[in-house]
């Protein structure tokens, strides 16, 4: 899978978890907490949401390297 | 119309969940009813058969008036009605089936849904999850259109039911000028080391599933319910003019809204959770709060409210109580801090507890019992 189409498939699940969030203006290099303004439970939603839906795990000590949905989807590429 | 919170003098029924002669269980979800702070699902607190329903749709009533009557000598009593848990499982919400209109099938739990191998692709590369779907194929096979319109329902954000950003402002603006007005307020802060508890969490968490990770904020929630147990007096309202006491710990939690605005629903009985299950309960009610399915009696009984700012908020955080509430429990974000530990000079993890309490129910000595009872717990977080 490309980097593209993985980062369209974590938008569709960051969707999910935020259903009050406009995910079409999420930008690739956005940072999902700082700039999306996850919190820490929307951001265990999110890592809970990919572990199911595209059987990525992530631990708690890479959280840093998936803070965006780019950096996210090279990290599921790397793995 | 239930009063769902000191500020609520007027409600909007939006919804019957019920229509008369449905048989209704306490807890069962009748009505949705429209305030200034958005939508909120309104429970049975009797079990009967709905007979009338006195307040249509689209009307709006004080707060106090009858909304429907249930009829509980009408009908037997339903055998197998558990009263509803207060902070268990959402009950199963289903609008009256129409008596003229084909019983949906409900969707299979246990087996796999019906669905063509070439919708189930594209499920997969959509990442949609099936379960639930209603399929448009033959015998309600899932087909790939129904794939690809729930791929398109999920990225669009859903507006808030009955969600109204200035509302919501009133509404707020209202509660807390009469805080500020009516309770003279009490401030106390204590810097709280986290250490243990940070390496006890990371090391739990380490062990655990994705799905079974816990947050700090549970600890802090099973710590301030664990302390009000043991100091009771700020746990409770102030009611025409003395201290209403809870013996039932139900825990606010502030929860800050992307659209603006805050609420704090309640997380029933926190005391009595095991960590597992406010951990549970808090990631319950922020989705809920995040789609409008807070139930009224959420917004109705907390006893206290606790507002934690995360991680990447301030450090600290002076609250306004909620009235007629007693207090509120405040922590800013955890930082690096230096420490004294055994007398040695540590860097440690610290996080400002700060209590906002009604000088009319309580003084300072007793506000300070609560917060060190809150530090004696969160140095325990093996025994939270």
């Amino acid at each position: 899978m490309s980097d593209a189409e993985t980062i369209a498939r974590l938008r569709t699940i960051l969707g999910g978890i935020a259903p009050d969030l406009d995910v079409s203006t999420v930008g690739p290099d956005d940072d999902l907490r700082n700039d999306i303004g996850l919190d820490s439970m929307d951001f265990l939603n999110f890592v809970i949401a990919a572990h199911e839906q595209l059987g990525v795990t992530v631990p708690e000590a890479d959280y840093g390297k998936v803070s965006s949905l780019l950096k996210f989807a090279r990290y599921i590429a790397a793995r | 119309m239930p009063s769902l919170g000191a500020d609520m003098e007027k409600g909007t029924v939006v919804e019957w969940l019920k229509k008369p002669g449905d048989r209704v269980a306490r807890g069962d979800i009748v009505a949705v009813v429209e305030t200034q702070k958005g939508a909120f699902e309104i429970e049975a607190f009797e079990q009967g058969v709905l007979s009338e329903i006195l307040v249509p749709v689209g009307t709006e009533v004080p707060v106090g008036a009858v909304l429907a009557r249930i009829d509980g000598a009408a009908a037997p009593t339903p055998a197998a009605a558990p009263p509803a848990p207060a902070a268990g499982p959402p009950p199963v919400e289903r609008p009256a089936a129409q008596p003229d209109m084909p019983r949906r099938e409900a969707p299979p739990s246990a087996g796999r849904p019906r669905i063509s191998p070439a919708a189930a692709r594209r499920a997969a590369e959509l990442g949609v999850d099936v379960r639930g779907l209603d399929g448009s194929g033959p015998q309600g096979a899932i087909a790939i259109a129904d794939v690809e319109a729930a791929a398109a329902r999920a990225s669009r954000p859903a507006p808030r039911r009955g969600f109204d950003p200035a509302a919501m402002r009133q509404a707020i603006a209202s509660a807390m000028a009469r805080s500020k007005r009516e309770i003279p307020h009490y401030y106390l802060s204590l810097p709280i080391d986290l250490g243990r508890a940070t390496e006890w969490l990371t090391q739990k968490n380490i062990e655990r599933d994705v799905a079974r990770r816990l947050l700090p904020a549970a600890l802090l929630l099973k710590a301030v319910a664990l302390a009000l147990r043991e100091v009771p007096q700020l746990n409770g309202f102030w009611i025409d003019g003395a201290p209403r006491l809870s013996s039932a710990i139900h825990v606010g939690w502030a929860i800050s809204l992307r659209g603006g605005g805050l609420m704090a629903p309640a997380i029933h009985d926190a005391d009595r959770l095991t960590l597992d299950q406010a951990m549970a309960a808090l990631r319950d009610l922020v989705n809920r709060a995040r789609t409008a399915r807070i139930r009224g009696s959420e917004m109705m009984d907390p006893t206290v409210t606790v507002t934690s700012l995360g991680e990447r908020g301030a450090d600290s955080v002076l609250g306004v109580i909620y009235p007629p509430q007693l207090a509120i429990v405040g922590f800013g974000a955890p930082r690096m801090a230096v420490s004294i530990v055994d007398g040695e000079i540590r860097q440690r993890p610290v996080v400002q507890a700060t209590l906002s309490a009604d000088h009319r129910a309580t003084d300072g000595a007793i506000g300070s019992r609560l917060l060190a009872a809150i530090d004696r717990h969160l140095q325990k977080p093996e025994a939270l």
